[in-house]
Formats: structure tokens, sequence, C-alpha cells
């Protein structure tokens, strides 16, 4: 790979100008890529992040925060507020403790049992909102009442990428709702920190294709490296005085980007060279897990080419219906694959300094929704981190003794993404960028870095 | 009391240096208002203990059990007593206790003096500016009077004064004709029409191709999609199961045909709204106004909802949404579930609008199949009105009919060997779909053949419907009976509706409404200026941005109205004003003072809209095919399940005709204009956020269908006799307009020679390809791909 790549770049380039996509009109002296590695603020943890975003609300209470109290107070009625008069529904799932660290893991997911030991619990999530588009929004964005970038897209913004020729942020299988593009979005960052969309979520990963992504023929490269210079020159053109206009800098600097792209992402994507007992173990021989599998092991070849952050996404956990059959699918597309993911990052050394993150939007009510299903909470939830600078094995904070609330160890979205940032060497206060007037940041004003977890 | 009272003031006075207040603001107000503020806040309605922390004035009177907090104790008094769980009894938030680095910050807080601004920053218990009655402000005089060409100049020179900013130089006379083109018909001038132009570029030349445009088909086809984008048009239900709706079209054509018209807005709102209550007489005309609420008929549906009266709920909250944000720029719907947080809005005002839509019979068609419960009727036209679809001959209804026939018959042989499988196996799923789409074929003829002349639409109920509050929005939950009414907060009459559903009521009073005039005047600018003077995104509540020239929009509103809600009118003033016509160079002293443009200061470059695009690309290769379709363009029109390109493996919907008449699917978008940020039809969106992405610069180099576009542009280039340099030119013109700059020219003929010597072979074809690789290099440039 790497002999390919420095051919690459070293080709020229319209990088002088880019950099005035990231610094409006502003004069700017070196000639430096806005997506070029920056140094992070702190001596970062993790230089990476795979982001495993479970669509629709996976339920803590039947995977990660097993309720004792729950199963016996199994059909009582309770009176809180919006629940008035529902009733509480026992899991109908065992959660033994696994590994070393007895964290308790749900029995749908046992392959993912066997590396308890590897990871961080967050028992005592919390969002803003019950509601799939706003909770789903908060968690990509920050926040939900107005357009902000993504996750991702301020990631790449602080870090850059270390692959000039691959995108530095993308997101595999998004919703096309909830948000939408917004979820992987730049809203007011350079539109080049936004990202990559492959394939869309409910339609199978082997149809999902990168559009446009092979040029016609594949003789005429040389050729239409000749026709890019033109492009760029009649680009340059376009403000034959004074400084570049930012939509046009921006322009620039997409082509460039498409053309290096269309060289070295195929191979990144074709997981043809990937031997058996890979696929095996990522779960690509059977139909149940074979689409997230595919996604997973994708995600392993992209973060080990060098893209910084790649988002997977899960549709399907918003159980509100017959949650026995209706979990236990679900499990059963993300259980081998993530295990599989897990095992091959921590094999090839990956895992040290990539961050593994798995969760949805909100978590789910302990009260049974039509008898066998459960509705939405924001109150308290579970997701969990793994991998580079946290600790392994570890639970952090809980819900109250039926999981309708985080009441220990909370941790809002704001202070999850502080503390993510904080895991890849950025201060979640100082990661700004400035617009209408404000220094805007991912936490807006809040978020607190988790100090407890950290290893 | 009122010691403490002081005591804070003094704190206020003495202590409030900066340092305090952004202390305040960045980690005390957020940290009230995530843990505090949802008990202790009378403006949340909520005041638990008595205590208010909303508010400086609710701190310093403490609650029942006495002063919330004494500066002069280091230990800060009964709040810090309760964070910091002391006391058994007082433990607070109740939900769990504060992180201690919060404890920490409330410590520092309080250390510094325990400032609180007396006026929190963003009153919400301010009325609403957009609420105000329209006033016609007096035009200020700039003093460089000498710049402005018209009242829109004065505002806006003045505001530029204001700010200390100096606008640009106008544009060239070829970018401002090409811009001009482009934003009132979404397609390019052709090269004769440049050079007709360039030849006298002068006021009144450009004055009558102003008129010209907005007297073309092509205008209404541009305009109308900006409303489509508002209106969530679609034709197909989306959400979980997705059926079509074959007889949207109309609704689009009837939008196209209102704006070629230059429909007064008033009669635009109360047609879309009530269209079918309005006394008319003459078929066509009747027949148009009921083909007009189509927009409330057109939202997305889940048909696969089991309970009926959750649908129906569904539908209306629907209906409620689209039409506050589409005609008001209000979140009305927030207020489904519980009194709008920002806006004045109760839910049980959004229940009596809610009781308007259930009592009014909505009609979109669609089939009882597998998934889909919810069928409704359609509205029955006179027969003048256009059929949008060939007849079908005796033998293909016949036909239809057989399958559908043969369909129910392996139905039933299935049901009696196994009655379950029917609806639980693959097979019994897959016979009822496809007998569905077949059925749902077979409803758009008669008998005979004849397409039936259908359109969606409403109508009012026989009965009205009263509506309870719902308890936070859930159907399981009816609370009070709320009778149809207007929103009196928002400025509706309080009288309730008596008779009928109280539609044609809702429709003319927004058609009044100040806020009515303001969002469209709003949408206008900011489709021609770039940016809004109310900016970021059309929200006229207060969780909105106030606007940037309140003089200007009130102004341009009057005008607006002075000249009965014309359209056409609107445009023509601001595409003439001088501020419409600025340069767009980013001048430094502007991106520093003023980088948002919100003073219009220049003109920015803006992407072509998804739409423009694709149709630029056509009309500049010849293949555009500028007839309306005669209905729809949705691939195998039905009422039941919405047969998407996806679907049939069929990829982008081949067609050349106008983007406007693309088949709208929900969530089914064509790659192309979602890769270039087409609207999406699940939301109301009034303006469009382009950006620019590596996944559009593939588009640009591999799309076959860019090859195919520079293909056709080489092939015509060198059809004509001339020089390479003058057919690089006539290039230029027609791909961007204006004639080729001398380096452009030069760079291009280098290019062609190396890509000739590159390429080798058959030198005749080599020179095609050259050509090809060349317009396609016009075609992925700024000068096309921007509005200049």
């Amino acid at each position: 790979m790497l002999h390919r790549r420095t051919l690459i770049s070293a080709a020229p380039s319209g990088f002088a100008l880019l950099a005035h996509a990231a610094l409006g009109a502003r004069d700017v002296g070196a000639a430096e890529s806005p997506l070029a590695p920056k140094p992070p603020h702190h001596a970062p943890r993790a230089s990476r992040v795979i982001f495993l975003c479970m669509d629709g609300g996976p339920s803590h209470i039947d995977l990660f925060d097993p309720k004792p109290a729950l199963a016996k107070a199994d059909g009582k009625t309770v009176n809180r507020g919006r629940l008035l008069g529902a009733k509480l529904f026992a899991s109908p799932f065992k959660a033994p403790k696994r590994g070393k660290s007895g964290i308790e893991i749900g029995e749908t997911l046992p392959h993912l049992a066997a590396h308890a030991d590897k990871l961080c619990v967050l028992r005592g999530m919390q969002t803003d909102q019950p509601n799939h588009p706003q909770a789903f929004l908060q968690m990509h964005t920050g926040i939900f009442q107005f357009p902000r970038p993504s996750l991702g897209s301020w990631v790449l913004y602080g870090l850059g990428t270390a692959n000039a020729n691959l995108p530095g942020f993308v997101s595999i299988s998004p919703p096309a709702i909830n948000g939408g593009t917004a979820n992987h979005g730049s809203c007011f960052l350079p539109a080049v920190y936004q990202g990559t969309k492959l394939g869309q979520a409910g339609r199978p990963m082997a149809s999902a294709r990168i559009p446009n992504l092979t040029p016609r023929t594949a003789s005429r490269q040389d050729r239409q490296k000749l026709q890019l210079d033109l492009i760029q020159e009649f680009n340059r053109q376009a403000t034959p005085t004074g400084p570049t206009d930012p939509a046009v800098a921006g322009l620039i600097d997409s082509m460039e980007l498409a053309y290096r792209m269309q060289s070295e992402l195929p191979g990144v994507l074709d997981i043809g060279p990937e031997d058996a007992a890979t696929r095996m173990a990522y779960g690509l021989d059977e139909d149940a897990s074979r689409n997230f599998g595919h996604q997973c092991l994708l995600a392993r070849r992209l973060v080990e080419s060098g893209v910084r952050f790649v988002e997977l996404c899960q549709p399907g956990w918003d159980h509100h219906r017959g949650i026995r059959d209706a979990l236990s699918n679900s499990s059963q597309a993300i259980d081998k694959p993530i295990a599989g993911l897990l095992a091959d990052l921590d094999a090839r050394g990956l895992l040290k300094d990539t961050v593994v993150v798995w969760g949805g939007e909100f978590g789910r009510t302990p009260t049974s929704q039509g008898g066998d299903g459960r509705d939405h909470n924001s109150k308290g939830y579970t997701m969990w981190m793994a991998g580079g600078g946290l600790k392994a094995g570890h639970v952090h904070g809980s819900t109250d003794e039926l999981g309708f609330e985080a009441v220990t160890g909370q941790m809002h979205v704001h202070d999850w993404h502080a503390t993510l940032l904080h895991l890849l060497g950025l201060d979640h206060e100082r990661l700004t960028f400035r617009h209408a007037g404000r220094d805007m940041r991912l936490t807006d004003v809040k978020g607190r870095v988790e100090q407890s977890i950290l290893a | 009391m009122l010691t403490l009272a002081s005591v804070l003031t003094l704190a206020i006075a003495l202590g409030a240096d900066e340092s305090a207040s952004r202390h305040f603001e960045t980690k005390v107000r957020p940290l009230l208002a995530s843990k505090c503020l949802s008990c202790h806040s009378a403006k949340a309605g909520k005041v638990k203990g008595g205590l208010d922390l909303s508010t400086a004035e609710g701190l310093a009177k403490g609650g029942a059990t006495g002063p919330a907090l004494n500066p002069r104790d280091p230990d800060g008094g009964l709040i810090m007593k309760a964070v910091r769980h002391l006391d058994g009894n007082l433990k607070m938030p109740p939900s769990g206790k504060l992180a201690d680095e919060a404890i920490r910050e409330l410590e520092q807080w309080i250390r510094l003096g325990a400032f609180y601004p007396h006026t929190p920053p963003a009153s919400k218990t301010e009325p609403l500016w957009s609420l105000a009655p329209l006033a016609r402000p007096s035009v200020p005089k700039p003093r460089d009077a000498g710049w402005a060409k018209s009242d829109i100049d004065r505002f806006v020179r003045a505001s530029q004064e204001k700010a200390g900013i100096r606008p640009v130089g106008d544009a060239a006379p070829e970018r401002l004709f090409r811009r001009l083109f482009l934003d009132l018909t979404g397609l390019p001038p052709s090269p004769s029409e440049v050079e007709a132009f360039l030849g006298n570029p002068t006021r009144e030349a450009y004055a009558r191709e102003v008129d010209r445009l907005l007297s073309s088909q092509a205008f209404g086809e541009k305009w109308g999609r900006h409303w489509l984008d508002v209106a969530r048009f679609a034709e197909t239900t989306g959400k979980q199961v997705n059926f079509s709706y074959p007889h949207a079209w109309r609704y689009r054509n009837w939008v196209i045909e209102a704006f070629n018209s230059d429909m007064p807005h008033g009669e635009f709102v109360t047609r879309q709204l009530a269209g079918d209550l309005m006394e008319e007489s003459n078929p066509k005309s009747r027949d148009a106004n009921r083909v007009a609420t189509g927009f409330l008929a057109v939202g997305a549906k889940a048909l696969n909802e089991r309970n009926a009266a959750q649908f129906a709920m569904d539908m209306a909250d629907e209906q409620i949404d689209a039409t506050t944000q589409a005609f008001l720029g209000l979140t009305v719907a927030c207020a489904r579930c519980h009194d709008h947080k920002h806006d004045p809005v109760s839910q049980a005002e959004y229940t009596a609008l809610a009781a308007i839509f259930r009592s009014t019979d909505t009609c979109y068609g669609t089939i009882r199949v597998v998934q889909a419960q919810h069928p409704s009727r359609l509205l029955w036209l006179s027969e003048s009105a256009p059929p949008g679809r060939e007849p079908l001959s005796a033998g293909e209804i016949e036909s239809l009919k057989n399958r559908s026939l043969s369909f129910s018959e392996e139905i039933e042989k299935l049901r009696k060997s196994d009655p379950a499988a029917v609806f639980n196996s693959l097979r019994g799923v897959r016979l009822r779909l496809q007998q569905g789409v077949v059925q749902g074929r077979i409803d758009l003829y008669h008998d005979n053949g004849e397409p039936k002349r259908l359109a969606m639409g409403v109508k009012d109920r026989f009965f009205q419907v009263d509506v309870p509050i719902y308890e936070r929005g859930e159907i399981e939950h009816p609370g009070e009976t709320v009778k149809r009414g207007l929103p009196s907060q928002l400025g509706g009459s309080p009288e309730p509706i008596r008779k009928g559903s109280g539609r044609l009521e809702l429709a003319r009073w927004i058609a009044g409404h100040p806020l009515s005039a303001r969002v469209a005047v709003n949408r206008i600018w900011q489709r021609l200026m770039g940016r809004g003077l109310v900016p970021g995104g059309d929200n006229f509540g207060s969780a909105g941005n106030p606007p940037t020239d309140p003089g200007l929009l009130d102004w341009l509103c009057s005008e607006f109205l002075a000249r009965g809600g014309s359209t056409k009118s609107l445009i023509r003033q601001i595409v003439t004003s001088r501020a419409y016509q600025l340069g767009h160079e980013a001048d430094p002293l502007g991106m520093e003072k003023d980088p948002e443009n919100s003073t219009s200061w220049r003109h920015e470059r803006r992407r072509l809209d998804a739409e423009v695009l694709r149709d630029c690309l056509l009309a500049v290769s010849g293949s555009l095919d500028r007839n309306p379709p005669a209905g729809t363009l949705l691939p195998q029109p039905s009422e039941g399940p919405a047969m998407t390109p996806m679907a049939l493996g069929q990829g982008e919907i081949q067609t050349r005709k106008r983007s406007v008449y693309l088949p709208v699917i929900r969530d089914g978008a064509p790659e192309s204009l979602a890769l270039f940020d087409g609207a999406d039809p699940n939301l109301v969106v009034p303006e469009r956020h382009p950006t620019t992405t590596p996944a559009q610069g593939l588009f640009l180099l591999n799309n076959p269908e860019m090859a195919r576009c520079s293909e056709a542009l080489a092939r015509k280039a060198l059809e004509e006799p001339g020089t390479d340099a003058e057919r690089v030119n006539r290039l230029a013109m027609a791909v961007w307009g204006r004639p080729a700059r001398p380096r452009e020219t030069e760079s291009a003929i280098a290019f062609l020679e190396a890509f000739v010597l590159k390429r080798g072979g058959l030198p005749s074809r080599a020179r095609v390809d050259a050509y090809s690789a060349l317009a396609q290099a016009q075609l992925a440039s700024a000068d096309f791909l921007f509005v200049p």
C-alpha cells in the first residue's frame, strides 16, 4: 500500500488553495491540506474511532444492565410520569457474569461475551429526548435543535487524517431518516470534513458502493489526470484576481480528493482478499450476521488504511413489540461481527489505539409496551467503549434497581462526546470553530470528561 | 429576603466582572438548566418547594425552607447543602448527586459572588417579533446615496454603512445574465441569447429579459420546485410500507401553474388549505381548487399502523406540522404532547387545530393489502380534467383482471391447504403483494379502460369531530375534549368554529396573518440573495433568529401585499435592485467584518440545486425535453406498493424531462439528486444547504450521464467549422454562458494536444475523445456548477 500512496501524494495537487477552505479568505502561506494530520491538544490515548451505531435504541435492560429486582416485580403497575399505569416487564433473557471482570452480558450476545474483559460498560448514559429523530441527531451532533457538525466531522477537523487518499470519515449504511445526512454532515465546518457515505441502512452491503468510483475506462487514468489538471486550472481562473472564493476553494478540494479516492478506495473496500477464517470470525458465513459482519470487516480495513473515523450502523433496535424474538434477531446480526472485529483489531495491535464504541440513541423502559415490547427511555441506558485509553473489564455508572433512570455515574451524551474527544487528544472546550459570531463546540456549553473510566 | 436581594445586587455590582459572568454562562447556567430547572422554574411551570431558580429574583427570594444561598457563607447555604447531600432530607437533584466537578463549579460560582444576570439573555417572555402587525417602515437614506438604484438598495446600503462595510463592484454582464436565467428559470441562457445581451447590456435590455423569463413556462417549473420542497411533496407514502400516490402529479402541476399564473399569495394559501370549500361554479376551476388541497394529502403516512385512532391523529399531526411550517414558519406540532416550549401555542390550541383536521376527510388513495391498513377514498374530478395517462384497451384491462383473479385463486388454494400461511409464509405474503400491485393498477381505470379522473386532496366530513387533549400526546390517555378553533395566542379568533370543519376559517386566518407574508417574502429573498433576511432556516418562532434587517423585511412585505401578493412582482423588484447585481469577490474587509454576508455586500456563488444541475446538463448538451409529461413518471403507477427503480433494478429513472417532473419517491431519491443535496420529501424544506463533497467530484469525473452530455457537446462543437480556439469559445458560450478568456483558451488548446498525443489511435476518434474530455472539464468546473 505504502509505495502506492507515496506515489499518488507526490503528484501535483491544488493544496495551496485548499487551505483557504478551512481558513476562509485569510492569507495562507503554507501549502497544507486541511485534511493533513494535525497535532492534538494533549497526548492522545487513541488515534481512531469505530462507532458501532445501533439505530433504534437497544434495550440496556436485556443486554448490559440486568435487573434482578425487575424480575421480582414483573407485572406490577408503576405510576411514574409518562409511564403512568404501565406494567413492569421482566427481561426474558438471562445475563450471566462473563470473563474475569464478571461483567454481565445478555445471553443473546454469546460471542461478544467472550470479550467482556475488553469492555468499558457505561450504564449511566442519558440523553435529552426519548424520540428517535432528536436523540439520534443528538448522539451524532450534540444537539438536535439546530444544525450542527457531526461527531466524525469534528474529529476529522480536529485531527486530520492519516491517509490523504482516502476519506477521513466514512459512514457505512447510515439511515436516511432521523436526521439523515446531518448525522455524518459537516454543517458549518468546511465540507471537506463531512462523512463519505457507503451504502444505506436497510440495503445489503453486497450492493453498497460509493457511486461513480470507477473511471469509465480503466486505461484512461493518465488522461484523466490531464483532465483533472484542466478542471483545477479552470477553477483557479474562476477567481482570476483577489482572494479565492471559499466556495470555489471547496470545489477544488473535493475534486482533488475525488481523484485520489478513486485510485485507492476500491482496493480497501474489496474484502475479496480476506481469507475464509477471517470471514467466518466476522460472521460472514451466516445469513443473520453477514451484513453487519461485512461492515465490521470493512471498518477494520478502513482504519488499518488510515481512516480516522468509521461509523457502522445496524438498524432495527426499536423493539416496541415482541422483544423476545426481535432482540434475539438483532443480537444475532451483530454478535459474531463485533466479536470478530474486537479479536481482529486486538490481534493486529490496532485495538490499543482505536476506540470502539457501541450504542444507540437511547435505551428502553423496564415497563412493557403491548405486553412484550419496551418503549423509549432517555433517562438511563447503556453504551460501551473498548480500546485505547479506556479501563477494560470495567463498569461505570448504574441505573436504579428497575432500570428507569441513571442514578450513579451519569454520563450525558455531551459527557460521552467530551470523553471520546479527550481519548483522541482533543479538549472539547478548545476544539472550536468560529461560526455566526460564536466559537462553536461539539459539546455546546456542556460536557465533562469522565476521568474515572480512563486507564 | 430583601437583605439577601440587596446582597446579591451588591455582588452583581461589585463582583460581576466579566469572568464571573462568563463562568456563570458557561458553567452554572447549563448546570442549572440541566439539573435544576425542570423542577425549579416558574417558566417551565414547576416551582418545587417554592424555589424558582430560573431568575435572579427567584434565587434571591429563596424557597419555602429559606434563602437558597448566602454568598458570604463559604458553605453557600441551602443549595450547597442540598447538592452536597449533607442533609438526609434535602438531597438535590433527586435523580442523583452531581459530579464532584459540578459541585466545585457551584462553589466557584458562589466564591465569585453568585453572579446571576437579572434578565436572562434571550427572554422567552417578550412578545414574538414575528407576530407583530406588519408596518411600512420608511426607506432609509444612506449617506452613499448615489449607489442605490432602488429602495431595496437604500435599505441594504444603510445596513452596510451601519456595519462599516462597502459593497463590492457590480457583476460582469455575462455573469449577471446567467445568474438571472438560473434564478428565474433554472435553465442556462443559450449562446445566442448571451450574444444578444452582451451586444447591448443595458438596464432596459435586462428589464426586458426579466419580464420574458418571468412569463416563461420554465419560471413555474423552477419556483414550483421550491414550493414542492416546502410542501414535502412526494408520490409515495414513505415510512415502512412505501405505497404510490399515482395522482399526486395533479398537485405538482397545480403548483407549477399557480406560479406561472402569478396567483396572489393569499389565494395560493387559501386554496391549498380549503380550495374545496371555496365557491366556484366553473367545473375546471372547481377541479383546480380541489387539486390544490392535495397539499394536505401528500404527506408521509405509516400505512402499517395498526391502531386506527393513532393513524388518524398522526395524519392530523402531520397536516398541522406541514401547514404551520409551510405557511407560518412555526413548529406548532411541538404542542402535540405539551404546551410549546418556546412559542405561544398551548396543547389545547394544538388540539383545536387537530379537531379541524380530524373533521376533514383526507383523500389519498392506496389499497388494503399486506401491511397496509388504511386505504382512503380519492376525489373525483370532472371529465374535463386531463386523464394523465393513456387509456387501456379492453384486452389490457381484461388481462389485468385475469392476473388479479389468478393470484386470488392461488391465495385461495393456499388458504385451503394452510390458512395461516396466507399471512405468515413468504409465499402467502408475496402472492398478496403481487395481487395488490395488479389491483392497485386496475383501480386507476374505468371498466372501459378510460383512466379515472381522480385527485388527492381533502373534503369536509359530514360530522364534525371534537378531539380530546391527549396526555403527553398518547392516544391511550385522552383528557378533556376540545372544540375546533384557531390558535388565539397566535392571533386567531377565540370564537369556536360552529359550522363545518373550520378549514376555511383557518385558511383565511393564515392567509391574512402577518407571518404568512413575512415567511413568503423571506423565502423569495433567500432564494435570490442566497441568505434569508431571517437567517438560519425559516424558524419564525422564538427559537429562531430575529431578522438581520427587520425594516427591509417589513418593507418588502408591504410592497408584496400592496401588489396583491404577487410573487413575480417581488422577484422583479429584487432582481432589478443593485444589491442583486453585485459581483462575488471575497473582499478581505467584508470577509473580516461580515463573513456571513448578512448585509448583502457581495453576491455569493451558490452551487446549482440538484434539479437545476441536471436540467442544465441536459440543456447544454441539447438533450433536454422541455415538454411536461402527461401525468406521473412513477414507474408502474398503481395504488399499491411503489415499484421503485431500485426495487426494479433499474437504477436511475430514464427520462430527459425537466427534473421537477421526476417521480418523487420517499426514501428512494435518484442518486444524482441525493448526491447534490436534493430536498428530503419527508421534511418541510424551506431552504437547501448545498455541500461540496468528493462524492460529487466522483460524479463529475466518472458518471456515465456526465460522459454522455460531454460527448454530445463535443460532437456538436466538432461539427461546425473553425479553429480550435473558436471551438473552445463556442463550448465556453454553451457551458459557461460567456466567451472563453485567453488564458482558458490557451489551457484548453494545450490540453487537447496533450490528450490526443496520450490517447493515440485513430485521429478522428482521438479528437472526439479530447473534445469530450474538454467539455466535461468545463462542466466539472466552478463556472458551470455555481450560480455566478
